[in-house]
């Protein structure tokens, strides 16, 4: 089995549980990092990295070899208990803004149409959708951080391609009808 | 846009540059993982199953090392910082056939010479061979002994792991009959509610791979180019793996002396690195001039190769943590051939992960069975 995200598995040579897990956080920081942006804004997501590393130190032994999905799982976690819904809603809408102003990605046509129906999805639909094509996740390891099963998370993966390409369609809606802080579970 | 494309595909072609995979400012890194390891100490990895390649190293020990069962002073480690300069001068020789053992100077020195004459080979993989035993005290005032075997293929940009778990059970004939007078129990406790299992059989061996540009680590994740790169001289070697040197450890804003420092990275390095023997030769040489370093006489690893110990002393556990324990990391060096056979770590004061564990208890260790360049791969 081959996996190209990280933190599948430690880099050599590391001598203790503590370089392990600086391995791990090294590999997979970002990563975690992006995703909580995705999810809720650039302005806490260093606060909920930094809890989350802080819980997978404190449950080290749970944490498997395969570190990444575990950790978004906790990160997912610890955005819907710890930062209050309102909060995690402008830090999306903020968000969503950046990428659909191109401020933030190449100023290709094509990768702007791209991130401005993703900005048109809702919440969940864009999650599944980041899980795989930019965590690189495969379905069984973003059921996981979903606490779904694999089963159900291709059916939701297969809706969320098919709204995607719908959007991604000239015919698509307007920007104005996008409900960008619409609350994610 | 084009039609034809697969949307997951246009869509992971558009990610946003700053969603992307740069690095973590320095300083966030450090104030992460500063707050992190402030947390309570984990238990143990999960299962208290050894990783493969050299991650093996958990935390835990053995008393069982052939250097512990001689009386003389060679190689004794007698508890508290004192005890730990061990080198042999004043050992009578019955442990070992020199009769006078050389400084750590010296016996890096010879390994720096064998090295040097040993051809340089090259091969499409740097294959390692290990063997780990780790210890670890559980309630019952016992200790539980875990092996493991792994072999590690590496190229650029990606990593071939074989690793088996050779079994769990207790340390030594004393924590045998120590369990056993506990009932022969199936799980233990390791604190905080968690159990190990006691016994457990060997696992089958299972394999894996992993991509990514980073294949070793020294101080910090590196590519094998960044390890071909490495100079042959010891001057410039030691100047270019300072450059990630803060005076803290390598991996929290824990202060680390500068000559500990190197002999964890350079450690790592002259035990299975993916470099030329010339490489090594100088890593040997830059550690013979590190005054912090001991020599403690004539050993042998896990697997009975004999070969000298040369080791440094440096803390267990945290900085916060007022169970401080003092650990010696030591280097086994076959200094005939010039290679590094073992890394261990042994219990001087217990505390913090090795809180159980009796001084002079090999707490973990990691045996270079093989290592070197291979054109074949087997995993």
């Amino acid at each position: 089995m081959s996996n190209d995200y990280p933190g599948h598995k430690g880099v050599g040579a590391v001598t203790s549980d503590r370089e392990r897990f600086t391995t791990i956080y090294d590999e997979c920081r970002q990563r975690v990092w992006a995703y909580t942006v995705s999810r809720a804004g650039r302005q806490v997501a260093d606060e909920v990295v930094s809890e989350t590393f802080a819980i997978a130190w404190r449950k080290f032994d749970q944490v498997p070899e395969n570190a990444l999905p575990w950790l978004l799982g906790v990160a997912r976690n610890v955005l819907r208990d710890n930062i209050r819904a309102e909060i995690r809603r402008e830090g999306l809408a903020r968000e969503m803004r950046e990428w659909i102003s191109g401020d933030v990605a190449d100023h290709v046509a094509e990768r702007l149409g791209v991130l401005k129906a993703m900005a048109r999805l809702t919440p969940d639909d864009r999650e599944i959708l980041i899980l795989v094509a930019w965590q690189g996740l495969s379905p069984r390891d973003a059921a996981r951080v979903l606490g779904c099963t694999v089963a159900t998370f291709r059916v939701r993966l297969h809706r969320a391609r098919k709204r995607l390409q719908q959007e991604l369609e000239p015919s698509a809606a307007p920007m104005s009808r996008v409900q960008l802080t619409k609350e994610w579970s | 846009m084009n039609p034809l494309q697969h949307p997951l595909d246009e869509l992971r072609a558009a990610r946003p540059a700053h969603l992307g995979d740069a690095p973590v400012d320095p300083q966030t890194r450090q104030s992460e993982l500063s707050y992190a390891f402030a947390q309570a100490q984990p238990v143990r990895r999960k299962n208290f199953k050894p990783v493969w390649g050299f991650g093996l190293a958990g935390a835990a020990a053995v008393a069982a090392v052939a250097v512990f069962t001689s009386g003389t002073g060679v190689g004794t480690v007698t508890g508290g910082p004192a005890g730990v300069t061990a080198a042999a001068p004043s050992g009578s020789g019955s442990f070992s056939s020199e009769p006078v053992p050389l400084s750590a100077r010296q016996l890096l020195l010879v390994a720096a010479t064998s090295a040097d004459k040993e051809p340089a080979t090259t091969g499409k993989f740097w294959f390692t061979k290990t063997a780990s035993r780790d210890i670890m005290s559980v309630d019952g005032d016992y200790a539980l002994l875990s092996e493991g075997v792994g072999e590690s293929w590496l190229t650029d940009g990606q990593q071939w792991h074989t690793s088996q778990s050779l079994g769990t059970k207790p340390a030594t004939e004393a924590d045998q009959a120590a369990w056993e007078a506990a009932g022969s129990p199936t799980t233990a406790g390791v604190g905080e509610g968690k159990r190990l299992e006691t016994v457990r059989p060997a696992g089958k061996p299972s394999t894996d791979t992993y991509k990514s540009k980073y294949v070793y680590w020294l101080g910090r994740n590196v590519t094998l180019d960044q390890m071909r790169a490495l100079p042959a001289d010891p001057a410039k070697l030691k100047a270019s793996l300072l450059k990630y040197y803060t005076g803290n450890s390598t991996e929290a804003d824990v202060p680390m002396a500068e000559d500990n420092w190197l002999f964890t990275v350079a450690g790592g390095l002259v035990i299975g690195g993916p470099v030329s023997p010339q490489v090594r030769a100088a890593a040997f040489r830059m550690l013979a001039a590190l005054p912090s370093v001991t020599s403690l006489g004539q050993v042998t690893d896990s697997t009975g190769r004999p070969g000298t110990a040369i080791g440094i002393e440096t803390s267990s556990g945290f900085r916060s943590d007022p169970d401080k324990g003092v650990l010696q990391e030591r280097l086994i060096i076959d200094e005939k051939s010039g290679r590094a056979l073992a890394r261990e770590y042994v219990v001087v004061k217990p505390g913090g992960f090795q809180k159980g564990l009796k001084p002079g208890t090999v707490s973990n260790s990691t045996t270079i069975v093989d290592s070197g360049w291979t054109d074949t791969r087997t995993s």
